[in-house]
């Protein structure tokens, strides 16, 4: 990551891959996402100049900032959002 | 150069926000969703909306990828040099252009739509995986290679026929229109009418 982005910040990279490897690990995901998507999703992030906070709460949705680098199918996006939203249920 | 919610067009925010981002990164937008969810208008609004000129390619079963790119008129050459047509020794008289090396060679810098990609063979998407990563392709009857002057804006729909492969997913941005609710609909309807009213319509 950081050959390809040499100048982002420590912790704005380590919440993106946190949230990135909890997105891969989801169970039953049609399409997993893979480096390619890591580096579009990060480049995507650094375009829009979004902060870690902005990351972690996104006010609307359950689904990350810039979704669609990531998750490729509607079946997918399906799945993450119902999950996401029986775990803020579970809480 | 962005795209919003125009006169003709509403754009939820988070297709806005998919429209941008494909063109930040310079990544085919794969929109999925419904039949008449404004899929193949939207290329036309973006279009619209950047100022640059659209190229369509509609897909069909029996479209392969490489008429996209060139189509060699082996029959008209075979013709031709029957009748001692001078044109015949030049083989690039006998190239037709795809949409796709239009797109590349044009001018300025286009929108290229290509409509319906789930319509084709399983085959069709990985075809074009190169040609759309790297912008270039190559000429075998002329051995020249065709590069993009100035990188489309690939607009790609699909109606879910068929799932595409992998590999040609992971070089998208990916959006799926919702079909719209109550409230987005409303203005919708409103944008329609009122067009119409001022005797301007517009098919969609």
């Amino acid at each position: 990551m950081r050959v390809h982005f040499p100048s982002i910040k420590e912790r704005l990279l380590a919440t993106a891959l946190t949230q990135f490897f909890a997105l891969r690990e989801t169970p039953g995901l049609k399409k997993r996402p893979s480096t390619s998507e890591a580096l579009d999703w990060i480049k995507l992030i650094l375009a829009e100049d979004l902060s870690p906070e902005d990351l972690r709460h996104d006010t609307k949705s359950a689904l990350p900032r810039m979704y669609g680098a990531l998750l490729k199918t509607e079946q997918d996006v399906q799945l993450f959002e119902r999950l996401a939203f029986m775990s803020r249920a579970n809480r | 150069m962005t795209f919003t919610t125009t006169a003709d067009y509403i754009a939820s925010d988070d297709l806005a926000m998919a429209v941008n981002a494909a063109v930040t990164l310079e990544r085919p937008l794969l929109v999925k969703g419904e039949p008449g969810t404004g899929k193949t208008e939207l290329a036309r609004q973006v279009a619209l909306a950047l100022g640059l000129p659209l190229t369509e390619w509609h897909i069909k079963s029996t479209t392969k990828a490489a008429q996209g790119l060139y189509e060699y008129d082996a029959v008209s050459r075979l013709r031709d040099s029957q009748l001692g047509d001078a044109r015949v020794h030049d083989v690039a008289n006998y190239i037709r252009r795809g949409k796709m090396w239009q797109a590349f060679t044009a001018p300025s810098r286009v929108v290229l739509l290509i409509d319906e990609i789930d319509k084709a063979d399983i085959e069709f998407p990985n075809d074009l995986l190169q040609e759309l990563d790297r912008m270039e392709f190559h000429v075998y009857e002329t051995g020249e290679t065709i590069r993009a002057q100035h990188r489309p804006v690939v607009i790609i729909t699909s109606n879910n026929e068929k799932d595409l492969p992998d590999a040609f997913l992971r070089r998208c941005f990916f959006h799926y229109i919702q079909f719209p609710d109550a409230e987005t609909l409303a203005p919708s309807c409103g944008c329609i009418f009122q067009a119409s009213r001022s005797g301007f319509w517009r098919r969609r």
